[in-house]
């Protein structure tokens, strides 16, 4: 008996301190501003959407573009990982292939064009035609969304801009552009790459190609004094420099290059036990290549005798990621494969 | 060596607390407040319990005799004091950093309640280091958890029809495998 009015008085008295807890509770976690500076500590993107789902009001606090735009500062999207064309880390590719009827040295029927926010977009292809299609390996059961056609390459640069909106893809902007030589002069290709409003999307010899969002245009720059570019690199031996492309100004400048980040390649080779001479086997053309940028320029792939190596800008820490099977190794193309950033959250009625 | 300056804090329900000027102005606002003379008869500070209070100052106490330890430490070695004390000043100033972690990982082992409690004060007083470390606490509380559990652990409803969980479900699957 006495221990049965004892529970009941604890009981009450869980009710009445759960009731104080709910007050206090909608104090703190109702007011937007500490519960963004609570999210903004969660670090991981699936968490952040764990979170959303909870209620109303967190959802609202998550999907603040603000608050999106200060958790992507802080936590910028990891590298989930790779593809690369050599096939190891093949992750579960569309397995769409048809044979090519002329299927002289490029047996691959598939290859990967891009990874943006955790789409793949893949070309296939058919014969001598082509197609782009894109897919969602975070997402399975979507299947592949066929994009658009391509026309045959020349002097004319297309590009389609395609945002996903609302679960389907819409062509964003397009834009055509003649570019002398564009073929002719091709360097070891950089990923396309997108900064604030541009696209930076193809280098030549001579110029960089960008695409600039805002206007649907198309603009080129040229390579800061002082760079070397030859054809398979654009790295002097000893350091890797990067600069940073400070793009247009109201008054129609074309902006200026920032030098911001040289990277000693003979102290990165030390560490990561590879030989530091550049001339001891004397053949230092092909020694270091830039495979892939991420984009503003967060991280870089490089090749570097023969290992594919992730060197992270802002942290400078870098890591070997890849081996190439022999020397003679030819590393088509890598695209790393990003968190996908930001969650899409749908607006619900009130 | 001359004693501290003190001020006094009023907590909501008017008990009074006597601190370092220091431990005070740990927190912007009373900084603010002491800056703009507004000290006489002591600071009063409507919005934190006396409980809560306590609670602000035991941390704010704790950090600022370690930053006082730490600068004479600091100074102590730049005067070129004689070798014996400035380093028995180092090792105290280390043990300080590992205490302090220790401190602040126990500090806020608390109920949530308690813990709802000191992040509004927090808040409310602009203690930023303190602010972090709970806003830090939640957020561990959070993490790894499923919505449901999320819910649970601070006694949210579900304001969302079956429909509307669905569509946020189906377009971020990747963040529930």
């Amino acid at each position: 008996m006495e221990a049965k009015r004892g529970r009941q008085q604890s009981t009450q008295e869980k009710a009445a301190a759960a009731a104080a807890s709910v007050a206090v509770i909608s104090l703190v976690l109702g007011d937007g501003d500490l519960l963004g500076e609570i999210f903004l500590r969660l670090a991981l993107p699936s968490s952040l959407v764990r979170a959303a789902l909870v209620c109303k009001r967190w959802l609202r606090a998550a999907s603040d573009p603000a608050f999106l735009r200060r958790f992507r500062d802080l936590h910028p999207p990891g590298l989930l990982g790779c593809y690369l064309s050599i096939r190891t880390l093949h992750l579960g590719l569309a397995s769409r292939r048809t044979s090519s009827s002329a299927g002289t040295d490029d047996t691959l029927s598939t290859s990967i064009v891009d990874c943006r926010n955790g789409w793949v977009v893949t070309r296939l292809y058919h014969g001598d035609q082509s197609v782009q299609g894109a897919n969602s390996p975070l997402r399975p059961g979507r299947g592949m969304v066929i994009l658009s056609k391509e026309d045959g390459m020349a002097n004319k640069a297309t590009a389609y801009v395609y945002m996903l909106q609302a679960g389907a893809w819409h062509i964003h902007t397009s834009a055509t552009t003649h570019l002398p030589k564009l073929g002719e002069f091709w360097l070891q290709p950089l990923s396309i790459f997108l900064t604030g409003d541009n696209i930076y999307m193809a280098i030549t010899m001579h110029k960089i190609l960008v695409l600039d969002l805002a206007s649907s245009t198309f603009f080129t720059v040229g390579f800061p004094d002082g760079m070397v570019v030859d054809r398979h690199s654009v790295l002097s031996p000893a350091h890797a420099l990067l600069w940073l492309h400070r793009g247009k100004d109201g008054k129609g400048s074309m902006g200026d290059w920032l030098l911001v980040h040289a990277i000693c390649l003979r102290d990165m080779c030390s560490s990561l036990g590879l030989p530091s001479s550049t001339t001891e086997d004397g053949h230092n053309t092909r020694i270091v290549n830039i495979q892939v940028l991420g984009d503003n320029a967060e991280f870089v792939f490089l090749e570097i005798y023969g290992w594919l190596v992730h060197l992270d800008v802002r942290s400078r820490a870098w890591q070997k990621v890849y081996e190439m099977p022999e020397k003679d190794t030819y590393l088509c193309w890598i695209h790393p494969f990003m968190m996908i950033w930001p969650p899409f959250f749908p607006v619900l009625e009130e | 060596m001359a004693s501290p300056a003190m001020v006094t804090l009023i907590s909501s329900d008017d008990a009074r607390f006597e601190v370092t000027e220091a431990a005070a102005t740990m927190s912007q606002t009373i900084r603010h407040m002491i800056e703009d003379g507004c000290t006489d008869g002591g600071i009063p500070l409507p919005n934190v319990p006396a409980r809560t209070l306590a609670k602000v100052l035991e941390y704010c106490n704790k950090h600022a005799a370690a930053t006082a330890a730490e600068s004479s430490a600091a100074g102590g070695a730049a005067a070129g004091s004689d070798s014996g004390s400035s380093s028995s000043a180092d090792s105290a100033g280390k043990d300080d950093g590992v205490d302090l972690a220790s401190f602040d990982k126990a500090f806020v082992e608390v109920d949530t309640d308690t813990l709802y409690d000191l992040l509004l004060a927090a808040n409310y007083l602009d203690v930023k280091t303190l602010l972090d470390l709970c806003c830090q606490k939640v957020a561990d509380m959070i993490r790894g958890k499923t919505p449901e559990q999320i819910r649970q652990t601070f006694g949210i409803k579900n304001d969302f029809s079956p429909e509307e969980e669905e569509k946020i479900r189906k377009e971020n699957q990747w963040a529930f495998e």
